[in-house]
């Protein structure tokens, strides 16, 4: 296993760190509100933007109208979609800094106000006037692809984009993942003529939404006078901020720093690129000076990109004892009205289209589609939990029809090492306990008490569970790098390009660290800023991988640091190298570990009596690429997408007033296959505020559209994210199969705990009311008119006291 | 932010802001009154309320008040919503203001300012149409007291200029049993989609209902309904066929009612029309149940 403790244990050194509850690094500044954010930045001289956006969802623009609001006092200037005749894009450039001729969503930015001041800068925003030619809206995946819809983007053959990345020019399709593997069409056919399967089917959909992180986007970008451009973002990607404003606006790298202070939730919405681009143009309109661009909520909320909507059909046939035979799904993601990272989040929900069951034949595509919404990027759980929410759905159908109990069905059908993924990629020795994590969940949810209770005459209580997995959706050469220097007390410092997004990276990777060189993680300095000029190369923190890569960086720079600790170590204690080790702030021999020195005295140098010194500062570099990845194959979708799959279960219980539909989430369960824990507190933490946002994703948190498409709740007065008060019982599981080339074992687990919710959420809802359920958000209201619409509640099915886990 | 120059004027008393007001608009101003600042600086913030002219209310004495006499209570439109709940002396508008928002915003929103802003649901005044309350109104023209269900019309029907000092419940207020019933779309933190008050004064009935309809409403003629078909009404030995009882009685209240509910993207007409069905039977329930003086 990677990062295996050094031998002997010194009995001085370490004081706990894997495996122990280490206190957050960030959060004394955290509590005291003294973190500083990006936008707690004020450079002198510093212009304000705002933007002006767009009040209807699809429209060619006919004219704006600046001369109002220049002639306000402190305004600079007013730029539209003209003034910056480009296109920007993650994989796909299909996005015009500011909209130009035509807007494609409510909320599109088409002007940018630049003043002295922000107050300025909005009262002069409020003067713009823009004429708009409204046309029809494209309302949903399904409408996008139907003949004669409108074609958003005409030029799509003309966009640049990544060779992992299929658009289809002249329709609305962004980009299309297809999968084959086996023959599902023979195994369907076969099920239609004979007694031995069945077939179930089911359309699945729910509408965009949003991340609604703490802090809404922000970018400072200035061009100092000899040319560097210095663009200070919240964002989770720095190093890809970099790359795609190179590619895009022909800024050599080096010339393009990019800094990046603590971020306040990032739910892969700050992951791509945002606002950085348009502060940067801004700021060359007038003469580099430092240009503000800062959401205000609602901006950030629906002008900024969120989460994609999902159109689904999965058809699934299993013979009568419950094993799956086949799988025909389609995906049809709500990309907005531009593709951002929904070309990437399609594709992944294709390469993870079964959820963690095994199935032989599949045949899945998935496709990104333009909408007239606002525009989709990654979101915590990236394609995992569209898919995850279409296949559990489907399973819950498939055990109501072959009258079989729903946790067995899963379990019976769990993948195992040696199972392949729909890419036919085989699961390696690496892959975690499935089944233990089913057993884990439905034990903590009382399953085998009745997965239906009925309470009294109007309320009922009743149970779900679902299976999850998911891999990291990352290039086949996604990096991370770490360097490790040492202060003059022994204690180090360690530089990696990981975002600190409130997932606590910096005090795991100091555990990981520390646990190596048998040191409290006290004495882990992590540098606490990103800068792309000085910090290492990350691709991204996202995707769940950062602790994984960043943390095998990291132990690799702790191998180098300790070999260059040893060489220098070897001539004062008069020994060969090989026999010394490094562990609990001092090199000694490993074998009589009396001979030793303190490593504040090696590490910047070692110092004779009589002054003479050697060594010098040690470095320790260390780098870690991701391992066997492959592209996926264009028309069968084969290859290796993802570095490791984290698998799960997850369980709930619900009541549900059968009156009026109200609910209270009672219970939530997970138990998650981590590999190995590295900081339990940190790690539940990850999992119950991933289950919380899975609540709000399937009950609430999802845009309202009127007849024009246009959001109605793009505020957080309308659009209601979950209480405290209103938080279920969380009861959080690990179980760990070791992922051997994680760091001590542990693999990605910050996103996973989302991926079961809405499956298991729905199965509970539509059991207690005996009607599946098959859109989010499932409201009261939703809960009450499935119960009008099965006709009076006598329908409902009625068990005397409670119902066995089997019916 | 809100992004345009405004004045902010801190009168010291009710004459002088109402002269305020008078002055502002001579001088082609657009004054508004204000109380806690919630409302208006949300609005404002969002380009849905121009006011260049903020007039404080806060901090008026006489809009201060919380004075118990022996067939009144009166409260100042001025304080705050947790200021009336905490003096409790009108059980159920304590009850009803505590729904309201949280608590945080409850330190800021005042009772005039839930009563009279420009929201629709004014939950407060729920009591206050439920127990002929009364309102002192200050103005241009001087000040007066007014009784409050003929003043109500959706909202209370101001002149402009005019403002509330105070509000006034009688001393029934103060002990009459009632139930509150609110519902909302999930989070508790919202907008009522209904909220029912009711009380039950000797055999006679009363409720008011705020968010159903999108104006608070007290209708007498569904009071009589639900009073005259009403188990309060029915005599004792009639327990077998009480819930008929109650459901004949909800749907003659109901059909006194105004039949347009409101729709929003909370919630849909009918599902409102259900809900407050369902809040009518448990509060008609309620107060016929044990515990209360019949006269069987």
């Amino acid at each position: 296993m990677i990062g295996s403790r050094p031998h002997p244990h010194p009995s001085d050194g370490a004081v706990g760190s894997i495996g122990s509850s280490a206190a957050r690094k960030d959060a004394p500044d955290k509590v005291h509100g003294r973190t500083r954010y990006t936008d707690d930045h004020r450079l002198p001289g510093m212009l304000h933007a705002v933007l002006v956006t767009s009040p209807v969802a699809h429209a060619v623009i006919t004219e704006v109208r600046t001369t109002a609001a220049r002639a306000l006092p402190g305004v600079r200037g007013v730029l539209t979609g003209r003034d910056f005749p480009l296109l920007v894009g993650l994989y796909l450039g299909d996005k015009p800094p500011l909209a130009r001729d035509r807007v494609r969503y409510f909320g599109e930015p088409v002007a940018a106000v630049v003043a002295d001041t922000e107050r300025a800068a909005h009262a002069a925003a409020a003067r713009v006037r823009v004429g708009y030619h409204e046309q029809p809206p494209v309302r949903s995946p399904r409408e996008a692809l139907a003949p004669g819809a409108p074609v958003l983007h005409p030029e799509l053959e003309r966009y640049v984009h990544i060779p992992a990345i299929m658009p289809e020019p002249g329709t609305n399709i962004g980009n299309r993942t297809k999968i084959r593997k086996g023959d599902p069409e023979a195994v369907f056919a076969e099920a239609a003529s004979t007694e031995v399967a069945v077939v179930v089917e089911g359309s699945y959909s729910f509408p965009p939404a949003d991340h609604a992180a703490m802090e809404p986007r922000v970018a400072i970008a200035e061009i100092c006078a000899d040319g560097r451009i210095v663009i200070r973002s919240s964002t989770q990607s720095p190093y890809g901020v970099r790359a795609i404003m190179s590619r895009c606006l022909g800024i050599p790298p080096g010339k393009l720093t990019v800094a990046v202070a603590e971020v306040g939730g990032g739910f892969g919405g700050k992951a791509g690129v945002q606002l950085e681009p348009l502060a940067y143009l801004l700021s060359r309109e007038f003469g580099g000076r430092p240009v503000r661009l800062a959401n205000t909520r609602e901006h950030d909320m629906v002008s900024s990109p969120g989460a994609p909507g999902l159109q689904s059909r999965v058809r699934l046939a299993a013979g009568r004892d419950g094993r799956l035979l086949a799988a025909d799904i389609e995906f049809l993601f709500d990309s907005g009205g531009y593709a951002d990272y929904a070309v990437n989040v399609s594709r992944a929900a294709a390469y993870s289209c079964t959820g963690p069951y095994r199935i032989p034949h599949v045949k899945a595509d998935s496709l990104s589609v333009y909408t007239n919404h606002p525009f989709a990027t990654a979101y915590r759980g990236f394609g995992h939990i569209e898919m995850s929410y279409s296949i559990e759905r489907t399973m819950e159908q498939l055990a109501e029809r072959l009258e079989l109990d729903p946790v067995a069905l899963r379990r019976l059908n769990a993948v195992q090492p040696g199972d392949t993924t729909p890419s036919q990629d085989e699961l390696d020795p690496n892959t975690g306990d499935l089944a233990a994590c089913i057993d884990h969940a439905a034990e903590a949810i009382g399953w085998e008490n009745g997965a239906l209770t009925r309470l009294d005459e109007r309320t009922v209580r009743a149970k779900g569970l679902s299976c999850f997995w998911k891999a990291p959706a990352i290039p086949t050469f996604t990096d991370a790098g770490a360097l490790i220097s040492f202060n003059e007390d022994g204690s180090l410092n360690l530089i990696t390009g990981a975002v600190e997004i409130g997932q606590g990276i910096y005090t795991g990777l100091a555990q990981i660290v520390a646990e190596r060189l048998q040191i409290s993680p006290e004495e882990v300095h992590v540098v606490s800023e990103v800068m792309t000029d000085r910090s290492t190369h990350d691709w991204t923190t996202a995707a769940s991988r950062t602790l994984f890569m960043c943390g095998r960086a990291a132990l690799a720079a702790v191998e180098d640091a300790v070999a260059q600790i040893r060489q220098v170590a070897a001539a004062p204690l008069r020994c060969a190298e090989e026999d010394l080790e490094v562990a609990g702030a001092r090199v000694f021999i490993a074998d009589d570990p009396r001979h030793g020195l303190a490593l504040a005295e090696v590490a910047n140098g070692y110092v004779y009596p009589d002054g003479n010194a050697i060594g010098g500062p040690v470095i320790g570099r260390g780098k870690y690429i991701a391992r066997h990845l492959s592209h996926l194959d264009p028309e069968t979708g084969a290859g290796r997408p993802g570095l490791e799959w984290t698998l799960g279960a997850e369980a709930v219980e619900v009541e549900v007033d059968l009156r009026d539909g109200r609910f209270r989430v009672l219970k939530a369960a997970c138990a998650m296959d981590v590999g190995k824990v590295i900081n339990p507190a940190l790690a539940r933490g990850q999992v119950v505020g991933a289950m919380a946002m899975g609540i709000g994703y399937t009950t609430r948190e999802a845009f309202e559209f009127d007849s024009r498409e246009r959001v109605l709740n793009g505020n957080l007065r309308d659009y209601k994210l979950l209480r405290y008060g209103e938080h279920p019982e969380y009861i959080v599981r690990f179980v760990e199969t070791p992922q051997n080339d994680g760091p001590y074992g542990a693999r990605g687990l910050g996103e996973q705990g989302i991926v079961g919710m809405p499956g298991a959420l729905s199965a509970a809802f539509s059991r207690a009311i005996g009607v599946q359920l098959n859109e989010l958000p499932i409201t009261p209201e939703r809960l009450w008119l499935a119960l009008e619409d099965a006709g009076s509640p006598d329908r409902v099915p009625h068990p005397e006291a409670s119902q066995g886990a089997g019916s | 932010m809100i992004a345009y120059e405004l004045e902010y004027l801190r009168p010291e008393m009710v004459e002088e802001a109402a002269a305020a007001f008078v002055a502002a608009r001579d001088a082609g101003r657009n004054p508004c009154y204000l109380g806690g600042g919630t409302e208006v600086v949300t609005m404002a913030r969002d380009g849905k309320v121009h006011a260049d002219t903020l007039i404080e209310l806060a901090r008026l004495p006489d809009c201060r008040v919380l004075d118990r006499h022996e067939d009144e209570t009166r409260f100042g439109a001025a304080l705050t919503l947790n200021e009336v709940i905490e003096d409790g002396d009108c059980p159920l508008l304590s009850t009803v203001a505590r729904a309201v928002a949280d608590h945080t915003v409850r330190n800021s929103v005042t009772l005039g300012g839930n009563i009279l802003g420009l929201l629709p649901y004014r939950e407060a005044v729920l009591p206050f149409l439920l127990f002929d309350g009364r309102v002192e109104i200050a103005g241009p023209t001087g000040r007066r007291w007014e009784l409050f269900p003929p003043l109500f019309d959706k909202r209370v029907r101001l002149k402009d200029g005019e403002f509330a000092i105070a509000f006034s419940l009688p001393r029934a207020a103060r002990n009459a049993a009632y139930f509150y019933r609110r519902r909302e779309r999930d989070s508790r933190v919202d907008y009522p989609l209904v909220a029912l008050a009711m009380t039950r004064l000797q055999r006679e009935l009363r409720f008011a209902v705020s968010g159903a309809f999108g104006y608070p409403l007290r209708r007498p003629a569904a009071e009589r309904a639900l009073t005259e078909f009403g188990p309060v009404r029915a005599r004792a030995g009639a327990g077998a066929s009480a819930d008929t009882r109650y459901a004949s009685a909800v749907s003659a209240a109901l059909e006194a009612l105004p039949q347009r509910y409101h729709a929003d993207m909370r919630a849909s007409a009918q599902y409102r029309r259900a809900l407050l069905a369902h809040a009518l039977e448990d509060g008609l329930r309620e107060l016929s149940g044990a515990g209360v003086q019949d006269d069987a």
